[in-house]
């Protein structure tokens, strides 16, 4: 529903998570650090390689890169104005290579394997006090409440309308918020009543 | 057994349960009530989500008040609002959650999750997300992740009272094939046939203690 | 980190995306349509409080970053954060800190013009605080004529600052969660 989601499966999907997410952070780190354009040049070549050779679909694609496309060609057109096309292509490159990576790894893994990978990869952390599984299950929580409020904001709005309410954001604000401070009441119970330790 | 041992219950300046003493030791026992009775905080008292103010609760000899983690084990809750006991997006993990908690190992995890989704036909809905199921289903999940602890209680607290007829009945027959000791506070009378026991509560006090045949009626009288 | 922490943080995550839902608002005299999210920074901090609103806005943010299409518009992914717009979103798990931080301290005898300061001081001050120079910096055209860019929103969010404020002093009445 929300969650942006290929009905084809493609070879990119069964690569682990954590591998994707790191693929895209050392990308991004590389991309930044370094101002070289044959290095730059070949992750762009990347980027732009792996959508097509995972058999992505256009549409989905093209329709994640739009807003970030028009943000890198106003900013590039910017610089070239300025009289700067090296920083212009500098721009385009950087963020370009980060946004394609970044688009393909969205369309080809779950949410849910995502949060894994994550808590997985931030199990270092735990020696300055972050505690990996509570991230996770912060995340999990959003993610999986997410569409409970989409769809009971839906629902005050429809309520507030036959009132004739329907501009008025205060009225669909407040009873969304009351029914959400309830909604984490019961919740807290529901988690600690499944034993959860909360070390 | 589950113990009640002169239990009160106070919130503030109200109190809420007054001087309770019970022995729970049958199968199917039933808590109804008018709303602000103190049932919902009677159902809370039996696997330590709330601790008495005096007196105490134990679970097959385990206090609430001092062995909450071992308490909660043993007893299982199944709450009123299917989408609000709900944590993980996909079924699956949602299932899967307790039994982490329980930290058992992945493979012990991956066995109970199977067992518990073929048990009440729900395999195909494994990587569904929840917010695609319907209420009956939903209920259906609740319940499936709390069993597949292996508690030895299970508390339910209105757990049909948002569905519609048919979920309920199928959450009837859930809870009547349960191996465990299984306590619903409930309003749908309807079910409440075959039970053991009912607790009639009224203004934090068990004003009837009897089998279905005697209590029923009473409360009846007592609600017109 | 108790779980009353991790479920309002969650659920007030939930919240902002769902208030991205809601259509712009256009106020009369204001030339550019708000948008209702932002209220989501403010409200993150201003009911459950400070670090409640801070982890709320963290994992808005990184359930974002991750690709989830839950800025307004149905926006998502890493590039808004990239690129200019990033500092505002580290500015949002600022500003939801400082909005929650300043309601604890005015908590007895919280009334709209302190829930209002608030969220001013928090939704907007520490947002633009952070937002503008990031822009300035990323996008290479300078702090000041960031600003000026930034100008034209401020009279759409001081609108949702009392609107916030509003829902927060309410709220405080029905069902208050900070304490003190």
């Amino acid at each position: 529903m929300f969650e942006i989601r290929l009905s084809r499966i493609t070879w990119l999907h069964r690569v682990p998570a954590g591998v994707k997410l790191l693929v895209l952070a050392l990308a991004g780190a590389v991309v930044f650090l370094t101002d070289d354009p044959r290095v730059l040049g070949g992750f762009v070549g990347f980027a732009l390689a792996l959508p097509l050779l995972a058999w992505l679909p256009f549409g989905p694609v093209l329709r994640q890169i739009i807003p970030a496309a028009i943000l890198i060609a106003a900013l590039a057109t910017f610089h070239v104005a300025l009289g700067d096309p090296g920083t212009a292509a500098l721009v385009a490159a950087r963020l370009g290579t980060v946004i394609l990576l970044a688009v393909a790894l969205t369309l080809t893994t779950r949410a849910s394997a995502m949060v894994e990978a994550l808590e997985r990869g931030l199990t270092p952390l735990r020696f300055v006090g972050v505690s990996p599984a509570k991230v996770g299950l912060m995340l999990s929580l959003a993610t999986r409440f997410i569409p409970v409020l989409f769809a009971l904001t839906a629902e005050i709005r429809e309520a507030q309308k036959a009132r004739g309410l329907e501009g008025n954001v205060f009225a669909v604000a407040m009873p969304l918020l009351v029914r959400t401070l309830r909604m984490a009441d019961d919740l807290a119970e529901a988690i600690a009543a499944r034993a959860y330790d909360g070390e | 057994m589950i113990e009640i041992d002169g239990v009160t219950q106070r919130f503030g300046d109200l109190t809420v349960l007054d001087l309770l003493t019970l022995t729970l030791t049958e199968r199917r026992i039933a808590v109804v009530g008018a709303n602000g009775s103190g049932k919902s905080t009677f159902a809370r008292l039996l696997n330590g989500l709330i601790v008495p103010t005096e007196g105490e609760v134990r679970v097959d000899g385990l206090s609430t008040s001092r062995e909450a983690r071992a308490v909660r084990r043993k007893v299982g809750f199944v709450f009123q609002n299917p989408d609000n006991q709900i944590v993980y997006p996909l079924v699956e993990e949602d299932i899967a959650f307790g039994l982490k908690n329980l930290k058992l190992p992945k493979p012990e995890i991956a066995a109970r999750v199977d067992a518990v989704l073929a048990r009440y036909g729900m395999e195909e809905l494994r990587q569904r997300s929840a917010h695609l199921l319907s209420g009956g289903q939903k209920q259906m999940l609740a319940i499936s992740s709390v069993l597949v602890m292996d508690p030895a209680y299970v508390v339910f607290d209105e757990p049909t009272t948002l569905l519609d007829l048919r979920n309920k009945r199928r959450v009837a027959r859930a809870i009547a094939e349960l191996p465990q000791v299984a306590v619903v506070v409930s309003h749908d009378l309807e079910f409440l046939a075959d039970f053991d026991r009912v607790l009639v509560f009224e203004d934090g006090r068990v004003v009837c203690d009897a089998p279905p045949a005697a209590a029923v009626p009473f409360y009846r009288d007592l609600m017109a | 980190m108790t779980v009353k922490d991790m479920v309002y943080a969650a659920l007030f995550a939930a919240l902002t995306a769902a208030l991205g839902l809601l259509p712009m608002v256009v106020v009369p005299g204001i030339t550019a349509p708000v948008t209702v999210q932002s209220l989501g920074v403010m409200l993150s901090g201003g009911v459950p409080g400070a670090k409640r609103g801070a982890l709320a806005q963290a994992v808005f943010m990184a359930l974002v970053v991750a690709g989830l299409p839950l800025l307004a518009g149905g926006r998502g992914g890493i590039g808004i954060f990239i690129g200019p717009t990033g500092g505002f979103a580290i500015g949002y798990v600022l500003g939801a800190f400082v909005t929650g931080w300043l309601t604890e301290r005015l908590w007895v005898g919280l009334n709209l013009p302190r829930a209002a300061l608030a969220c001013v001081v928090g939704g907007i001050g520490m947002v633009y605080l952070l937002g503008i120079p990031w822009m300035g910096a990323v996008a290479r055209i300078g702090l000041a004529k960031a600003a000026m860019g930034s100008l034209v929103f401020l009279p759409g969010d001081l609108v949702k600052a009392v609107l916030a404020a509003m829902v927060i002093v309410a709220v405080k009445k029905a069902y208050p969660i900070i304490k003190r």
